[in-house]
């Protein structure tokens, strides 16, 4: 036996996932849900930090790569959205049912670097699960943040997710402020109804000193960056997660480049800057 | 053949600069002697580029498919590239007005590396273009082809066990590269059932249950419609006998329904596309 | 030492009764690495086979673990890889490949584990050329097609025998078990190689930076036909999907080689593509193999085989690609640029 040098520091099978257990479901849109999972024996899954992906899957089903949402002491969270083979079979968890996970993978929000700035969230329907935990972070660390602003939109008021939060918890945070607006109206909506980045654009937000986070959709993306550069915000100052079709998560197999980076080890986190360099493939 | 080339690039400049075409698609040279590759020629300056010789292997009937533009499409077409465009328009695949087909009776192609006529070129029906908008050389006479169901017949001569074993060993040596189907002008489906692994209709694996599901499903697919172009067999990176399945298809359909010759026109109703009172019903 | 040739099938029985042993083998008309097995005609030929040794180290399907429920529980079973292999007369264009396999899966944060068990249990032995074929380039990406470097041992053809030396630590552990096999003998002058295909490919990854928006892959992705035989018969293409066999309460997952020319290679749930086009998978193909891999590891993806030369049902041909955007460089990119058209949605 030869020993071929490596720079892993895994001792296991990266492809290889743990069994877990869904602890607790929540239903956050009519096509959105929640899943909580741990070991099997009460340990968080993984620890990771936020940004980063986790592998999450029906053993006879397949797997899908997602951000984590949320976690906390001895679980995680995937929120997830009904769009495909696989997250349908995953809409049928019930708590106790045993799934799988791999992970964490991909780098993170860059939290540090934002330390004592001014911070501006930006999503569109499930784009903001993602995101979550880096609001989390900055409201956890409340100190090292200045303001915080949170735009958020979907469809229609009840594709908006995590609810609560948004309408009951997030707002009653010292120095942030929610703005939510819907794409289209309906009789139990009466706040904004405008997509994203006019929405973004006429909220007249101060951009100085300020990180923007930015997860939705390509037309989202591709709206949203020109409105923060409309306001003035520079391509160093806008954070964002790439989406592509992943497999194996660890680098190997091929198909999330784009241009010369992977998504699953170079990303998802990039700068809009980052993003501008990379040859559109 | 070498005045065949010059009439079709005299023709190629004169539809290019009139404007009757936007591209054609032809072939040119590729880097080893008698080695061809499919061209898109655009402007006068590339006509040069165009080749005919006795290695223009490549079908080209699927190319204009691709297309859908209203762009005007020249094609060369030969026998087997007629068919295809005649298949595509019954299919409805592209309009008759977008494309103008230089027909060229065809003396069969050779591989350049051994210098024999290709099969496909052997067991081929109809040399002759059987739609065109202008013929670039003279007519042929259909020249006697050898019996194109030979292998069928023997490979029905044997036992199902065998038959068995034939086809299992072909198909252990599939590589699922689905050049086949990429090749063939029966396959214009949007989306294939191959590629619905998420769906349970074509697994992934390549494993004997699998490439049989694969190669057979498709055999039926392509069905009678098959123009017998020997395409497949001919870009099949493994070299399976792939014509032979298909073969078997047209034989059977031949015995139940009568002869049906797959795009010699683009109206004649193919026997599993429409029913008459009178067709078998031995399954009913 | 020399190994004689009339003592080669010896030695490979022996070597087959302590592991598998590969050996280019003709079967059904065609050459590829095939188990040694007593009386196996061995083709060891001048130079490369139709098909490369890849797929001893990355089979096409390969098992990652099986599962089993019941009730609600899961059990999860590795698969191992414990079988000692030997791949004998492997060609440098094989050995290059084998070192850019090594760099996906063994660096980069993580290691494959099937991989490395299987790279673990391989002896590589190495086998100069004696004449390359008409679609041989190796020489134009700096490979010497006499020295197969990351192989454990290296035969040089003299003419009624083999010179053997070992390259590695490893290949001078495995040479004691030849040792009755060889005989002393002197390394003869390695043969001058005439390559009649060779290409200028030091401005490969500039020229094809620069020509990203240009019309020619155009034309060139319309006569591809989207199928996976480039990659399939490639020694460097290692792209793979994960998917799963369920039989009832059990079943494996498994990987299987892939292709970026697929149309669903990179198709996401609810349809989107970020390459929705054929243009766009067929140059992500090349920008592959001549740019992207380059900015990763530091080398060229593509090792001057030419099997996909021979084999694209279309012709396609990477040498000429890389010959063309040379010539569009020298031309001037912007007037040929002038035929730009939009791309072609298929």
């Amino acid at each position: 036996m030869i020993a071929i040098s490596h720079d892993c520091s895994c001792e296991t099978n990266p492809l290889i996932p743990q069994v877990c257990k869904v602890i607790a479901v929540t239903q956050e849109t009519s096509d959105v849900k929640s899943f909580r999972v741990q070991t099997l024996d009460g340990r968080i899954p993984f620890s990771f930090v936020p940004g980063q992906l986790g592998m999450f899957g029906v053993v006879n089903h397949g797997e899908c790569m997602f951000c984590v949402s949320m976690g906390g002491e001895d679980w995680i969270e995937f929120t997830v959205k009904k769009v495909g083979t696989v997250t349908e079979r995953i809409h049928q968890l019930h708590p106790g049912a045993q799934v799988t996970v791999r992970g964490p993978y991909g780098n993170f929000w860059p939290a540090d670097a934002c330390k004592g700035r001014n911070m501006i969230f930006i999503a569109g329907g499930i784009g903001l699960p993602p995101v979550r935990t880096f609001l989390l972070h900055t409201l956890a660390n409340r100190s090292d943040y200045g303001r915080i602003d949170l735009v958020y939109s979907a469809s229609t008021k009840k594709d908006l997710v995590f609810k609560e939060q948004l309408f009951d918890l997030w707002p009653n945070e010292p120095n942030m402020h929610v703005h939510v607006s819907v794409y289209r109206a309906s009789d139990d909506w009466d706040g904004p109804v405008e997509f994203t980045a006019p929405y973004l654009e006429s909220l007249g937000l101060d951009i100085t000193n300020t990180t923007a986070v930015l997860c939705g959709g390509p037309s989202l993306y591709r709206t949203c960056s020109k409105a923060l550069a409309n306001m003035g915000v520079s391509d160093n100052d806008i954070l964002t997660t790439l989406e592509m079709r992943m497999k194996c998560g660890i680098g190997k197999c091929g198909r999330c480049n784009v241009g010369s980076k992977y998504i699953c080890l170079d990303g998802p986190v990039f700068t809009q800057a980052e993003v501008n360099a990379m040859l559109k493939d | 053949m070498a005045n065949t080339q010059e009439t079709l690039r005299e023709r190629a400049r004169i539809l290019l600069e009139d404007g009757t075409l936007d591209y054609l698609i032809g072939w040119e040279a590729g880097r080893f002697e008698g080695q061809t590759t499919p061209l898109i020629i655009r402007t006068v300056a590339d006509v040069d580029r165009l080749i005919y010789n006795e290695y223009c292997v490549h079908l080209l009937a699927k190319y204009p498919l691709a297309d859908k533009t209203t762009k005007k499409i020249g094609v060369v077409v030969r026998g087997c590239d007629a068919r295809g465009i005649n298949l595509a328009l019954k299919d409805g695949q592209i309009e008759r007005d977008r494309l103008y087909l230089l027909g060229i009776p065809c003396q069969g192609m050779k591989d350049a590396q051994t210098g024999e006529e290709l099969k496909k070129c052997r067991e081929c029906t109809h040399r002759n273009p059987v739609v065109y908008d202008e013929l670039l050389g003279d007519l042929l006479e259909q020249s006697a082809v050898a019996d194109r169901f030979a292998e069928v017949n023997r490979i029905e001569s044997l036992s199902a066990d065998e038959r068995y074993d034939y086809w299992a060993d072909v198909f252990s040596r599939c590589i699922r590269c689905k050049a086949c189907r990429d090749v063939c002008p029966t396959c214009t489906c949007k989306e294939c059932f191959t590629d619905q692994a998420a769906k349970g209709w074509q697994g992934k694996e390549t494993s004997l249950a699998e490439n049989q599901n694969y190669g057979i499903t498709r055999m039926f697919h392509s069905g009678e419609r098959c123009l017998e172009c020997g395409e497949c067999e001919r870009v099949c990176p493994k070299g399976l006998p792939l014509m032979q399945l298909n073969r078997k298809v047209i034989k059977d359909v031949h015995e139940l329904f009568g002869e049906y010759i797959a795009g010699i026109d683009d109206c004649t109703p193919s026997p599993l596309d429409h029913y008459q009172l009178d067709d078998v019903e031995e399954f009913m | 030492m020399i190994l004689k040739k009339e003592r080669l099938n010896d030695l490979l029985e022996a070597l087959a009764s302590k592991a598998t042993v590969y050996v280019p083998r003709e079967l059904d008309g065609q050459t590829r690495f095939a188990p040694f097995a007593k009386g196996s005609a061995v083709e060891l030929g001048k130079a490369k086979t139709v098909f490369s040794p890849k797929e001893t180290l990355f089979p096409q399907t390969e098992t990652l673990y099986t599962y089993a429920q019941l009730g609600e529980d899961i059990t999860l079973c590795e698969t191992v890889n414990t079988t000692n292999q030997v791949l004998f007369g492997v060609r440098s264009c094989d050995t290059y490949s084998i070192e850019r396999l090594d760099e996906v899966f063994l660096t980069r944060t993580f290691i494959d584990t099937l991989y490395l068990e299987r790279r673990n249990n391989t002896l590589i032995v190495a086998l100069g050329c004696t004449e390359p074929d008409r679609s041989c380039f190796c020489t134009s990406f700096g490979i010497d097609p006499a020295a197969g470097t990351g192989a454990d041992i290296q035969l040089t053809d003299t003419g009624d025998g083999y010179f053997v030396e070992a390259l590695t630590g490893r290949g001078t552990e495995a040479l004691q078990a030849w040792s009755p096999f060889l005989t002393e003998g002197q390394k003869t002058a390695a043969r001058e190689l005439t390559f009649s295909l060779a290409l200028d490919t030091s401005n490969v990854k500039d020229s094809l930076e620069q020509l990203f928006e240009h019309a020619y892959w155009n034309d060139l992705s319309m006569k591809c036909l989207g199928c996976g035989t480039c990659a399939f018969v490639c020694p460097t293409c290692h792209c793979f999907d994960m998917s799963q066999n369920n039989k009832g309460n059990t079943g494996y997952r498994f990987r299987t080689w892939d292709s970026c020319t697929f149309s669903d290679y990179s198709m996401m749930a609810g349809f989107h593509n970020p390459r929705p086009t054929k243009m766009r998978r067929l140059r992500n193909r090349f920008m592959h193999k001549l740019s992207f891999f380059s900015d990763r590891y530091g080398s060229s993806l593509c090792c001057g085989c030419g099997r996909c030369i021979e084999l694209c049902p279309a012709g396609i041909d990477i040498s000429r690609v890389i010959e063309d955007t040379s010539s569009l460089m020298g031309a001037g990119a912007e007037q040929q640029g002038s035929t730009a058209v939009k791309e072609v949605a298929s």
